[in-house]
């Protein structure tokens, strides 16, 4: 197997290749929830399109073996294989992340740019654009998606990986929290 | 055997896509790849002519929707209770149209299958090469004595097609003095959106519990001895409006009487097998079948009342190149009891379906495998949510409802010894993740 | 399976989605290529490394790795304000996933420190970033620095191994006084053996049970960067010469003896500090696992001596003759032959200048002997028998040879020794040339005296002991001393001497003893596995004091006082061939033995003494002999006294 692996990657025809071709009916079938290309419409839900395939690929692995608490997602990927799972996270980072700037009052924003600058930045980017590699990018990602986010991490009813960042976030107040995910959700490209 | 299957076809691929490219401009003279033609623009029309488009712009894509607005059935029981504008639930066809595809405001009554045409009010004839037909259900009036469109349309609403009737319940309900009893009647499955009436019963209790109606009383009159998301309504009802005898919602199985067997609308009193019920609003909910059109076109031919189609590419068993999807169709594992279920979101996934297998077919490529997700969100109150998933694959030609990927929200944590309750938190979380889902759906139909 | 959804995707990209998107990428990309790399805070790689809740991270594999970083330790490190992917630089994302790469390029960074610190106003920092730039090139030198036997690309030891990279104190800094009492640990960690062996030693327990940071450490000896493989020289020197940054005396005394003198050569062959302490086990001399315990000490000296017996126990290695506490014998000897060398040399050297001073202000005057070149003799008075002539000659060579031999040793401190030992191929041949010259100059001194006993034994009828024809000195050489001064002074005439001046019997009686002396001290040293069998090994310490200090009078002696008596006193100046061509010019020998000429022309046995001139090839012949010994004796002088003066 490894050696037709690697005659294929000679000839230019990578496993990966052949892989994602393989995912996309299954990669459709997110988008009804998660847009075309990963863009997501709708507030509550996160666009997917272009954040790092590590961090695809940890959260959905780390929903099928229970070590993330979900509310819908966890369900649907326990039915998937790892492989599967790796292809889907390599599928949606490899298109542009596209981020939708969401204003908010500049008083708000000013709040969220200093909790930001203190807890946030060093992990995700002065503006969530330029994070960790375990991090997902978060400039122009959904608030209110976000605020549901940070609460769980907040949450001692849900199971969160990552303890930096639950601790992160209990250090902070809800609103502060808030204002954090407000900033990331009004920045652009 | 593999790398040459993957080589050719990435040759094919290619080929394929430069040509289409380069085409393009000798296609419009020349006329187009292929035609399509989509009956009804609902979330399976809809999704199904958008991702053709998608996949291959050379393909002519018509939409025939009788309705300029479409309205999504699911989360308009919050329209009944307020909690939302039915505006939320309203779109256009215009994005759509400036993917290309044609809108026919017309309505298709006829579809010839040998010459592959569909016909619409105004007498135009649409050859098709490839035909989706997603017409919804037609309610069967005649199923519940004493009812009819008429008497449906002003006296005793169903509802079950958003629109005029989810407002005039709406009226209703508000007019309903406290201890008032609110009569949803549940038809024999299969039905549209099953949970649904449930989902409404806990909708209604939520606008009576804050609109001064505490001791209204919801009855649920079901045809059926179960429902879909049954212990997570249950848990709801209790905890959120008391259900039984002395609860604000009472369910009546058909084993102990529920089946409704005819309406009086002057009295608004309902007869079921063992006993009479009245109401001071009756919310009858007819039992239904495909859409009038799929049926004159011989497309039902399960039952009489539903199309069946292949799982594999959602073409109909009845006629070659005609595909039906939606609530309109049949498939999947009777047996076991995990046939399609009739939600938007499965007719979204059956679209992609269809428009992968025909895109193929034009292309000259074989079939791809499909995968079928479904998801579908209850709301029972303003921060109560739960939902049920499904994932479904062909393999070998024959349906497979994959376990592990489906189940409803859970009902309780822990362990089976010693449960825990699920935190208000997630379930404040679903009810907010639908919204998400429908903005989503929505847009992956209609943008 | 086949599948249509790379195409679908493919159309999709080029279609309405997102016009222009799919050209923008690889744009994009470019630009991302070319754009300087993100440097990532210290502060954001201590978010984990200085977790004080998460020391340890498991890996996938599930290996755990300690990744904490005391930032305490850190912020006191001389690179607490460096980036740390300025070290680390394969870092370019967080968290770097993989264990970091062994090669971190301190070398390379510490020499560009130095070329930017070139123009810092603070000489102390610039000094210092030599310092370290030198030590890492060093470094590079070093054995650690070549590649391992089974991983060809890491270095046997990398900076890191030694170092922690984190915890790099400042000169004088706590750090660095904790770091030293480290230094065994870490060397340790590889020379598990030697460390072993090092923590029973006092050194080693020192470190450990006391904390004791002036014990040695194992750069002390090893040196830090420049470190060789012990079996080579250099290192082997350099350890025996780090002994000394600790313990002064001992090498002090070690350097004055046989084993120390020829380590100072730059040898290696005979016996180091750790040859006899042993190296890294070094103990106590009352511990009985220790080398030089003295049940342990034969099987000691047994590693070179093989033949070594017990007498060589009572051999003093770090003997000091200056010691009278512990060395009063030595003590006592030394001084006797102090005393000896200065008594003679002031008195010849006295001599010496009050006769230089009568015969130049004689001169000036245009009074005293002069040998008149215009006409010079045509008769000379033969003096010396070819035999006498030869041994002269012979005794003066390998005594010069032995001077050579023998004080390149002695002053093995001075650069010339070096070069001598080195010429004659090392310490080895050298004793070999010192013993085949010391056989010769023995040799001949024995045949001498063979030849005055028969001489003696010939004209024992007639022998006058205390004659002016006998060697033994007389009272009358006292009274010609006491007239000599008397002359020097200029109130008395020039005292006429017979055959034997009394210069010349202490040219002769001098040389007489000092081979004795030495000549004794020289065999005792010569084998002394053989020396050991009968007599105890402090034979050694005396024969080895004596022998230098009587060579040493000998040498100072003989190209001073004799030189000048003989050739360079403005009469002779600039020499005489006598002891060469045998003649004497007849004036000369008027002049100087006054009495035999009188008693031969009186005896009349005068005439048979007479001889032609030398010829002059003969008489070129000697000059040249001559002047080529003195030179050969005036250059050693020289080197002797560079070597007494830088002692």
């Amino acid at each position: 197997m490894h050696k037709l692996l690697l005659a294929l990657a000679m000839l230019g025809l990578t496993g990966q290749a052949a892989a994602a071709a393989d995912i996309e009916p299954l990669a459709m079938t997110c988008n009804a929830c998660h847009g075309v290309r990963g863009v997501s419409a709708g507030e509550t839900i996160p666009s997917i399109g272009g954040l790092p395939k590590t961090y695809l690929q940890t959260v959905m692995r780390q929903w099928k073996y229970d070590e993330r608490s979900s509310i819908t997602m966890g369900r649907l990927v326990k039915g998937l294989s790892d492989d599967e799972i790796n292809a889907l996270a390599a599928y949606y980072a490899k298109f542009p992340w596209v981020p939708v700037p969401q204003p908010a009052p500049a008083a708000k924003l000013a709040k969220g740019r200093a909790v930001v600058a203190a807890d946030c930045a060093d992990c995700h980017g002065p503006r969530g654009g330029d994070p960790d590699i375990d991090a997902p990018k978060i400039n122009g990602q959904w608030a209110k998606y976000m605020e549901l986010e940070l609460e769980k991490y907040r949450d001692k009813d849900f199971t969160m990986p990552h303890r930096k960042m639950k601790k992160a976030v209990r250090a902070r107040t809800p609103a502060e929290a808030a204002a954090a995910a407000r900033y990331f959700a009004a920045q652009g490209r | 055997m593999q790398t040459l299957d993957r080589r050719s076809f990435l040759k094919i691929a290619c080929a394929a896509a430069g040509a289409s490219v380069l085409s393009i401009p000798q296609a419009r003279a020349a006329g187009p790849k292929a035609r399509v033609v989509v009956v009804g623009g609902g979330y399976g029309g809809a999704t199904a002519a958008r991702y053709i488009r998608l996949m291959d712009p050379a393909v002519e894509v018509t939409l025939i929707e009788r309705n300029p607005l479409y309205i999504s059935c699911p989360l308009s029981n919050e329209v009944v209770s307020g909690e939302r504008d039915i505006k939320t639930l309203q779109r256009g066809y215009t994005g759509l149209s400036r993917r290309g595809i044609k809108i026919v405001h017309q309505e298709a009554v006829g579809i010839d299958p040998v010459r592959k045409t569909v016909t619409t009010s105004a007498g135009k004839v649409y050859p098709y090469d490839a035909l989706v037909v997603s017409p919804g259900v037609d309610f069967m009036f005649e199923g519940v004595e004493g009812l009819t469109a008429e008497v449906s349309g002003a006296k005793i609403p169903h509802a079950w097609k958003a629109g005029p009737q989810t407002l005039l319940l709406k009226k209703q309900l508000a007019a309903m003095p406290d201890g008032g009893r609110f009569i949803i009647t549940v038809p024999k499955a299969p039905f549209r959106c099953p949970p649904g009436p449930y989902e409404r019963a806990a909708q209604v209790a939520m606008y009576c519990m804050h609109h001064g109606k505490k001791k209204a009383k919801i009855l649920i009159l079901d045809s059926n001895d179960t429902f879909s998301k049954k212990p997570l309504f249950e848990q709801a009802w209790k905890a959120l409006y008391g259900y039984g005898k002395e609860g604000m919602i009472e369910w009546v199985p058909g084993s102990e009487g529920g089946a409704l067997e005819s309406v009086e609308a002057e009295t608004l009193t309902c007869q079921t097998t063992f006993e009479q019920f009245k109401g001071d609003v009756v919310n009858v909910i007819p039992p239904h079948r495909a859409g009038r059109i799929a049926v004159e076109a011989g497309l039902a031919n399960f039952k009489d009342a539903w199309c069946q189609v292949k799982p594999e590419s959602m073409e109909s068993t009845a006629h070659k190149d005609i595909f039906v999807i939606g609530d309109a169709c049949v498939g999947g594992d009777f047996a076991t009891n995990n046939p399609f279920p009739k939600a938007a979101h499965m007719a979204n996934s059956q679209a992609k379906v269809v428009a992968a297998n025909v895109v193929a077919r034009f292309n000259g490529l074989p079939a791809p495998t499909p995968v079928y997700t479904n998801t579908c969100y209850s709301v029972v109150g303003h921060d109560w949510g739960f939902s049920v998933v499904a994932l479904y694959r062909v393999e070998n030609g024959q349906w497979v409802y994959v376990k592990q990927g489906s189940g409803i929200s859970p009902v309780t944590l822990g362990t089976k010894e010693a449960p825990k309750p699920v935190p208000r938190a997630f379930r404040r979380m679903e009810a907010q993740y639908a919204d998400g889902w429908l903005r989503n759906i929505l847009a992956d139909a209609f943008s | 399976m086949l599948n249509v959804w790379k195409i679908a995707i493919g159309l999709l990209a080029a279609c309405l989605w997102f016009p222009g998107m799919a050209a923008a990428t690889p744009a994009a990309g470019a630009l991302a290529a070319n754009a300087p790399q993100p440097t990532i805070e210290n502060k954001r790689c201590l978010r984990c490394h200085a977790d004080e809740e998460e020391k340890v991270h498991v890996r996938p594999d599930g290996s755990r790795k300690n990744i904490y970083i005391d930032h305490k330790v850190l912020h006191g490190s001389v690179h607490a304000e460096v980036s740390c992917v300025g070290c680390h630089s394969d870092i370019t994302k967080l968290p770097h996933a993989k264990p970091l790469a062994m090669s971190i390029g301190c070398t390379d960074c510490h020499r560009q420190k130095l070329e930017e610190a070139g123009k810092d106003p603070d000489p102390r920092k610039r000094e210092r970033l030599a310092v370290v730039a030198q030590e890492t090139q060093t470094y590079l030198h070093s054995i650690h620095a070549q590649p391992r036997a089974k991983d060809q690309s890491r270095a046997k030891a990398a900076c890191h191994d030694c170092h922690e990279g984190h915890n790099i104190g400042a000169k004088g800094s706590a750090e660095r006084a904790e770091r030293r009492l480290k230094n065994p640990e870490v060397c340790g960690r590889c020379h598990e053996k030697e460390k072993k062996e090092y923590l029973a030693s006092v050194h080693g327990r020192a470190i450990v049970e006391k904390q004791d940071e002036k014990s040695a450490v194992c750069s002390d000896c090893h040196s830090m960067h420049g470190i060789l493989s012990p079996d080579a020289d250099p290192m082997k020197l350099a350890i025996t010469k780090n002994c000394g940054d600790c313990h002064k005396e001992a090498q002090r005394t070690y350097l004055e003896s046989y084993h120390g003198q020829v380590n100072r050569l730059g040898y290696t062959n005979t016996a180091k500090c750790y040859d006899c302490h042993s190296g890294h086990g070094v103990k106590k001399t009352d511990d009985p696992t220790s080398a030089i315990h003295a049940d342990n000490r034969l099987k000691n000296c047994q590693e070179c001596h093989k033949d070594a017996n017990e007498n060589f126990l009572k051999f003093r290695p770090h003997a000091d003759p200056n010691d009278f506490e512990k060395h009063p014998d030595l003590w006592l000897a030394k001084r006797f032959m102090q005393v000896l060398i200065i008594a003679v040399m002031a008195f010849f050297w006295v001599h010496t200048l009050l006769w230089l001073f009568r015969e130049l202000s004689d001169r000036i005057k245009g009074k005293g002997f002069r040998e008149d070149l215009d006409r010079p003799d045509v008769v000379y008075f033969q003096r010396f028998k070819p035999v006498w002539r030869w041994v002269h000659a012979l005794f003066a060579i390998a005594t010069m040879v032995l001077i050579l031999t023998g004080t390149s040793l002695l002053f093995s401190h001075t650069a010339w020794a070096k070069w001598v030992v080195d010429f004659l191929g090392g310490p080895q041949m050298e004793g070999i040339v010192h013993r085949t010259a010391a056989v010769t100059w023995l040799g001949i001194f024995l045949f001498h005296l063979v030849l005055v006993a028969r001489n003696i034994w010939r004209s024992r009828k007639t022998f006058e002991w205390f004659g002016g024809m006998s060697m033994l000195p007389s009272w009358n050489d006292l009274r010609d001393l006491k007239n000599m001064f008397l002359w020097f002074f200029g109130r008395a005439e020039r005292p006429q001497f017979c055959h034997w001046t009394y210069w010349q019997k202490f040219d002769y009686w001098a040389p007489f003893w000092g081979a004795t002396v030495i000549g004794l001290s020289g065999m005792v040293l010569f084998v002394p596995e053989f020396t050991a069998r009968f007599l105890p090994g402090s034979v050694f310490n005396f024969a080895t004091l004596i022998h230098a200090e009587e060579a040493l009078l000998a040498a100072v002696f003989l190209n001073t006082v004799h030189f000048f008596n003989v050739h360079f006193r403005p009469e002779r100046f600039p020499m005489s061939t006598t002891i060469f061509t045998g003649a004497i010019p007849i004036e000369e020998f008027k002049h100087d033995h006054k009495l035999e000429y009188e008693r031969m022309l009186a005896d009349g046995t005068l005439d048979s003494y007479l001889v032609k001139r030398p010829t002059r090839r003969v008489d070129l012949m000697a000059s040249i002999l001559a002047t080529t010994l003195i030179m050969a004796g005036l250059t050693l002088l020289t080197l002797v006294l560079i070597g007494l003066a830088t002692q």
